[in-house]
C-alpha cells in the first residue's frame, strides 16, 4: 500500500475521471431529494408539531438517508471497478500502481463524495433549524454527519467488493441489486433474529433514536458502539475487496 | 468432473446438511442460509465462472425435496396435510418464498467463491 498512489488515484477520479461528473450529479440529486423531504414534511408536520419541541429536521433527513442512501450509493458505485475491467483499462492502471492502492483510491473518491453529500444535507438541516427559530443543536448535526457518512461508507465498500469481483457492468449491477435484496431480506427477519447484525441497516437504525433527542443517558457509549460497528463493517468489506483484487486475473 | 455430476453432488450435500440441521433442531432460517452458502460456495469453487445458475438450481431442488420429505414423513407435516385449507397453501407459499431467497443467497455465494478462487489456467506455465 502506497499513500501517494492512493492519493493519485483518488485525485484522478475526482478531477479527471469520466465517472466523476456523474457521481457528483447523483450526489446533488440525493441532496435535492433530502431538501424536498425536509420542505414538504415541514409544511405537513407543522400542523401537528406547533406546541411540542419543534419539527425533528435531523430525524427526517436521517430517515431519508437510511432509506434512499443505499440505492444512491449502488447507482454511483456498482461500476467503479467493473467498468475498468470491462474496457480493459485496469491492466494499464495496475501495471503502474499497486492493486491495493487502486482499490483504496477508488474507495477514497466515493467516500469523499458521500462525506460531502452528508455535509450538504447537514447544512440544509442547519438552515431549516435556523429559519424555524429553533436552537442550534450542533452535537446532533455532527452526529448526523458522521453517522450518515459511515452508513453510506458501508454500502460503498459492499458495492466496491461486488464490482471488484464482476467481469462487466451488467453482472456487477445485477449482483449489487441481489445483495441489496439479501440485506433487506435479513433485516426484515425481525428484531429477535441474529441476521440483522449482518446488515448495515441495523447499525444505521440504531442511531435513529439519537437524532430526536441527543444527548440522552448513556447515549455516547451507544453511539460509539454503532459508529465503531459501521467502521468495522467498512474495514471487513474493504479487506475482502483487497483480497479479491489480488487474486483476480485481468 | 461433469457439471451434471456436480449438480447431483450439490443436491446430495445439501440434503445431508438439511437433514443434519433438522436433526440438531436448528432454526430453519439459519439452517437454510448456512446450507445454501456451503453448497453455493462448493459449486462456485468446483465449476468456476457461470456457476450461479447451477448453484441456484441445486439449492432450490434440495430444499424442495427436503420440504416434501418433511411433509410426508414427519408428524407435523402429516398433520398439516390432513388439515389442508388456506393455511396449508399459505404455508407452502411462504416456504417456497424462503427457498427462493436461500437459492439467491447460495447463488451469490457461488458468484463470490468462483471469482475469489485463483485462475488455474496459468498454473505450471
Amino acid at each position: 500500500m502506497n499513500f501517494s498512489e492512493i492519493q493519485i488515484i483518488g485525485e484522478d477520479e475526482i478531477f479527471r475521471g469520466s465517472k466523476s461528473r456523474y457521481v457528483w450529479l447523483f450526489g446533488g440529486i440525493f441532496i435535492f431529494l433530502c431538501f424536498l423531504a425536509l420542505h414538504y414534511s415541514t409544511s405537513y408536520l407543522s400542523f401537528f408539531c406547533s406546541n411540542s419541541g419543534g419539527i425533528p429536521y435531523t430525524l427526517i433527513s436521517y430517515l431519508v438517508v437510511l432509506s434512499i442512501g443505499p440505492f444512491m450509493t449502488m447507482i454511483t458505485s456498482f461500476d467503479i471497478v467493473s467498468n475498468e475491467t470491462e474496457t480493459g483499462s485496469v491492466r494499464y492502471i495496475i501495471s503502474k500502481v499497486q492493486r491495493s492502492s487502486f482499490i483504496l483510491g477508488k474507495f477514497l473518491f466515493l467516500f469523499l463524495v458521500f462525506i460531502s453529500v452528508s455535509f450538504g444535507i447537514a447544512l440544509l438541516n442547519l438552515i431549516y433549524q435556523h429559519s424555524a427559530g429553533n436552537a442550534f443543536q450542533f452535537e446532533k448535526i455532527v452526529l448526523f454527519w458522521i453517522s450518515s457518512s459511515l452508513y453510506l461508507g458501508c454500502f460503498i465498500s459492499i458495492f466496491l467488493f461486488i464490482s471488484t469481483l464482476s467481469a462487466n457492468n451488467k453482472i456487477s449491477f445485477a449482483m449489487s441489486a441481489i445483495f441489496l435484496g439479501i440485506l433487506i431480506f435479513f433485516i426484515s427477519q425481525g428484531d429477535e433474529s441474529y441476521l440483522k447484525y449482518l446488515t448495515p441497516f441495523f447499525y444505521g437504525i440504531k442511531n435513529t433514536e439519537f437524532m430526536k433527542d441527543f444527548p440522552v443517558e448513556g447515549g455516547y457509549l451507544k453511539v460509539f458502539e454503532s459508529l465503531f460497528s459501521m467502521f468495522l463493517y467498512i474495514l471487513v468489506f474493504l479487506s475482502m475487496s483487497l483480497v479479491a483484487i489480488k487474486r483476480r486475473d485481468f | 468432473m461433469k457439471t451434471g455430476n456436480l449438480l447431483f453432488i450439490g443436491i446430495l450435500v445439501g440434503l445431508v446438511l438439511f437433514g443434519f440441521f433438522e436433526f440438531l433442531g436448528f432454526d430453519p432460517r439459519y439452517g437454510g442460509i448456512i446450507g445454501a452458502v456451503i453448497v453455493g460456495t462448493l459449486i462456485g469453487k468446483k465449476i468456476g465462472k457461470g456457476s450461479e445458475k447451477y448453484a441456484f438450481l441445486s439449492i432450490f431442488i434440495y430444499n424442495l425435496i427436503g420440504l416434501i420429505l418433511i411433509f410426508l414423513f414427519t408428524s407435523d407435516g402429516k398433520l398439516a396435510l390432513q388439515y389442508g385449507g388456506i393455511a396449508l397453501s399459505a404455508l407452502i407459499g411462504f416456504a417456497l418464498i424462503m427457498i427462493f431467497f436461500y437459492s439467491i443467497i447460495g447463488s451469490f455465494g457461488a458468484f463470490v467463491a468462483s471469482n475469489l478462487s485463483k485462475n488455474k489456467q496459468d498454473e505450471g506455465l
